[in-house]
């Protein structure tokens, strides 16, 4: 049993089915469920511990479902130990079953999921309602009638508790019978204050059948707000669960802390899951995302949006992690986070290619646009590039990198280009950007010695010098700084190790420069 | 014309059937899968079975040594067989124009982190890939061992070579040479390739002056496999451009004769 303190006092707020069997209860007192059973271990409540499992199995749940949310457990002093919410909140999660076909597949999923992170025997239930869900995963009646129902509003619930064997059916109430099926279920399922909950038995009011008969504003007349909640409660009608207006037309992934987060370590977790949501959806769909918004609901209420776009429309969850990390890295949150939407707020058609039978090494160019996407996003723009040659007179000038936007896979069978086949080997050439300045000791014979990252280097020989004028037969489109640039006097310099080096003096006071070298 | 072809009787008169497959059918039943080539012939015959796929290959050339060259070389040669090539520039110093021709053989992408260390993620996503025959990874120092190990096992996975290139000058970051200066950092590669210049590259234009002319250079390279290392020697050409002109006197002067062209161009107007 787990134990917590509530006013000063050890109370047990959760415990297993054999220290029920023998007589303890949540918001017992330490001693008195020791005096029951003596044997039993009592381990105090760990909060962190408990959120950290939660938001593994809400990040879980969300492979099954893209609108996950955790009911959370809350022990304070006025509720004795006990949850705050009128569900036992203990282990629950929302799950929004709407529009995602059977909900007898959907359920036997979520119990499939809670089982292989080790929770056994999870319970599922599905009915329109969060209160009437709730009955059908904890309830004692079996119903299974599942055939034709589709309906948009379902709510269903997981429950990743101890409370039930291994095996157990998930139940399906059939839409716009919740009333109805809540109706035999004790009053105490709703889990009242103690005095509704007394005053209730005290009239006879033992079902919520016999609840939901009563006149609601003679229920709100005599038992006030908390009693006009139990009512609609008992008839079926209940808030719970994610509660986001839906917008089908975009993919959309919700999941819902249960408690503030106030770290980014759980954020992430959460996130990696909820994308891995959101990118299946939008595979199944044969759509990219062009912009994602992704949203934080904060504890005080409050909602932070950021949109994050990445280079090209993607629908692979690494590359839009890599986005929605570096977004979250830079922003300064005012409160803490609950909650956590996701939505592709632009989407493109996706586009595919066909595998290559012939070729010997073909992958998915979707898979490699979302490998240079990872590395674009975390090395910059620039970072993944093709080499062109160009026209131009300084080395600096005969080429550039550019942003390939073709990620085939396989060769170009029918390109020529020049090389082994047609002509020797030839020097390659590296260069500094920019060129590092240097200072250069003459001799008799010329060029002597170049110091560079503070070490001198003898020149054994060299050849030059060679005036190029920066694209001097384009002024007219320069700027007027580059109207203005002398000519460079360029020098190709060998030094004792046998390494050719590019030097230049090119500014009117003589500065000399090491440009690069042949490698 | 289907891929298959009666051809003429055999000598015993009896006629058999022989598939004439397209060049790259035929690529995809190789009887001994080698490893890649560099396309130099001296180089492919010290290293007879190739550079190896899923193991790591080191190549120590010190800067200027024409580690470049060589490396270029194998991946256009990888590039003619059909197969992706990837490089990642971890010092972002390689002028593209020396890489051009490549990218018109088939998918080459070069990849320049931002920072020197960044480079082992980049090799990490791109082998992750699997669509990349060769990944070489230009100018780092020494890989830590968990590192080469994780990159070897990816390598392993995705039947990719991946080529390291040293930068001594930078050094190893750990004590896998145990202090030594003179053993090269041992992590895990199966073929290391050492090169160096043996011949300068320059003949001197004047005597008792510095002035030069630019000419090819000899490189040595040794790979060491197992068993007694082997030598082979690359001859390197010097790319200078036609115009330039080895000696002091020959100067460049275009921008002058614009400089004087253009009052007249005004007048035109």
């Amino acid at each position: 049993m787990a134990v917590a303190d509530v006013r000063g006092k050890s109370r047990v707020v959760a415990s297993d089915a054999a220290a029920r069997r023998r007589g303890v209860a949540d918001g017992m007192a330490l001693t008195e469920a020791q005096a029951l059973a003596a044997d039993l271990r009592a381990l105090p409540w760990d909060e962190e511990r408990i959120a950290r499992a939660a938001l593994e199995v809400t990040t879980a749940l969300l492979a099954a479902s893209p609108r996950v949310a955790w009911n959370g457990r809350r022990t304070d002093a006025r509720t004795h130990g006990r949850t705050e919410a009128p569900g036992h909140g203990e282990g629950v999660w929302w799950i929004d079953a709407a529009g995602l076909g059977g909900e007898a597949k959907l359920a036997r999923k979520l119990v499939t999921i809670a089982a292989g992170l080790g929770f056994g025997p999870a319970r599922a239930g599905v009915a329109d309602s969060a209160v009437a869900a709730y009955a059908a995963t904890y309830g004692g009646r079996t119903d299974a009638r599942t055939r034709g129902r589709t309906e948009a509003n379902a709510h269903g619930t997981a429950s990743a508790g101890g409370q039930g064997g291994a095996g157990v059916r998930p139940r399906i109430v059939p839409p716009g019978a919740d009333a109805r099926y809540l109706a035999p279920f004790p009053i105490t399922l709703l889990d009242l204050d103690e005095d509704l909950a007394e005053t209730l038995r005290s009239l006879g009011l033992v079902t919520l059948g016999q609840l939901a008969a009563l006149d609601a504003d003679e229920v709100e007349a005599r038992f006030g707000p908390p009693g006009l909640a139990a009512h609609r409660l008992a008839r079926g009608l209940d808030s719970r669960g994610p509660t986001t207006p839906r917008n089908d037309a975009l993919p959309v992934v919700e999941a819902e802390f249960g408690g503030p987060v106030q770290t980014a370590e759980p954020l992430l977790f959460v996130l990696k899951g909820a994308l891995a949501s959101l990118g299946e959806t939008l595979h199944t769909r044969g759509l990219a995302a062009r912009e994602i918004t992704l949203a934080l609901r904060l504890d005080g209420g409050g909602t932070a949006e950021r949109a994050v776009r990445p280079a090209r429309p993607t629908s692979h969850p690494d590359a839009l992690f890599d986005h929605c990390r570096l977004a979250l890295e830079t922003w300064q949150l005012p409160e803490p986070a609950v909650g956590l939407a996701l939505s592709a707020a632009v989407t493109v058609p996706a586009s595919g290619e066909q595998g290559d039978l012939l070729a010997p090494r073909w992958a998915d160019p979707a898979a490699l646009l979302a490998a240079f996407e990872r590395i674009r996003s975390s090395e910059g723009a620039d970072a993944v590039a093709v080499p062109e040659a160009r026209d131009g007179h300084l080395p600096a000038d005969q080429g550039a990198w550019v942003e390939g936007t073709d990620a085939r896979t396989h060769g170009r069978t029918d390109a020529h280009g020049h090389g082994a086949a047609d002509s020797e080997l030839s020097a390659s050439l590296r260069l500094l950007s920019p060129p590092a300045p240097v200072h250069v000791r003459l001799g008799r014979s010329g060029l002597a010695a170049f110091r560079h990252a503070d070490r001198w280097h003898d020149v054994s020989a060299w050849c030059g010098p060679e005036r190029l004028a920066p694209r001097w037969w384009r002024r007219d489109d320069l700027p007027p700084a580059a109207e203005t640039a002398p000519p460079r006097d360029y020098y190709t310099a060998r030094t004792g190790d046998g390494a050719l080096w590019l030097l230049y003096r090119g500014d009117a006071a003589g500065q000399w420069f090491l440009e690069g070298w042949l490698d | 014309m289907g891929a298959a072809a009666l051809a003429q009787p055999a000598a015993g008169g009896r006629p058999h059937l022989e598939l004439a497959f397209p060049e790259r059918l035929r690529r995809l039943v190789p009887a001994v899968r080698r490893g890649l080539v560099f396309g130099i012939p001296a180089l492919d015959a010290a290293l007879p079975h190739g550079v190896p796929r899923g193991q790591i290959t080191a190549l120590d050339a010190p800067l200027g040594s024409g580690g470049t060259t060589l490396l270029l070389a194998l991946a256009e040669a990888t590039l003619r067989a059909d197969e992706g090539v990837a490089l990642v520039d971890a010092e972002r110093s390689l002028a593209p124009q020396a890489a051009a021709h490549l990218a018109a053989l088939g998918p080459f992408w070069v990849v320049r982190p931002k920072a020197n260390e960044n480079a082992w993620w980049c090799a990490d996503v791109l082998l992750r890939t699997g669509a990349f025959g060769l990944v070489i990874v230009d100018r780092v120092p020494a890989p830590a061992r968990r590192v080469a190990v994780r990159l070897q096992r990816l390598a392993h996975d995705k039947d990719t070579a991946l080529v390291i290139r040293e930068d001594q000058m930078r050094g190893g970051t750990d004590a896998r040479t145990h202090g030594r200066t003179d053993m090269p950092p041992n992590y895990g590669a199966s073929v290391r390739l050492s090169v160096g210049a043996s011949d300068s590259g320059f003949v001197p234009a004047l005597s008792g002056w510095g002035g030069a002319w630019p000419a090819a250079r000899r490189l040595r390279v040794t790979t060491l496999k197992s068993g007694a290392p082997r030598a082979a020697e690359v001859v390197v050409g010097i790319p200078l451009p036609d115009r330039l002109r080895p000696h002091w006197a020959v100067r460049d002067r275009r921008a002058q004769a614009r400089a004087d062209r253009r009052p007249e161009r005004k007048t035109r107007r």
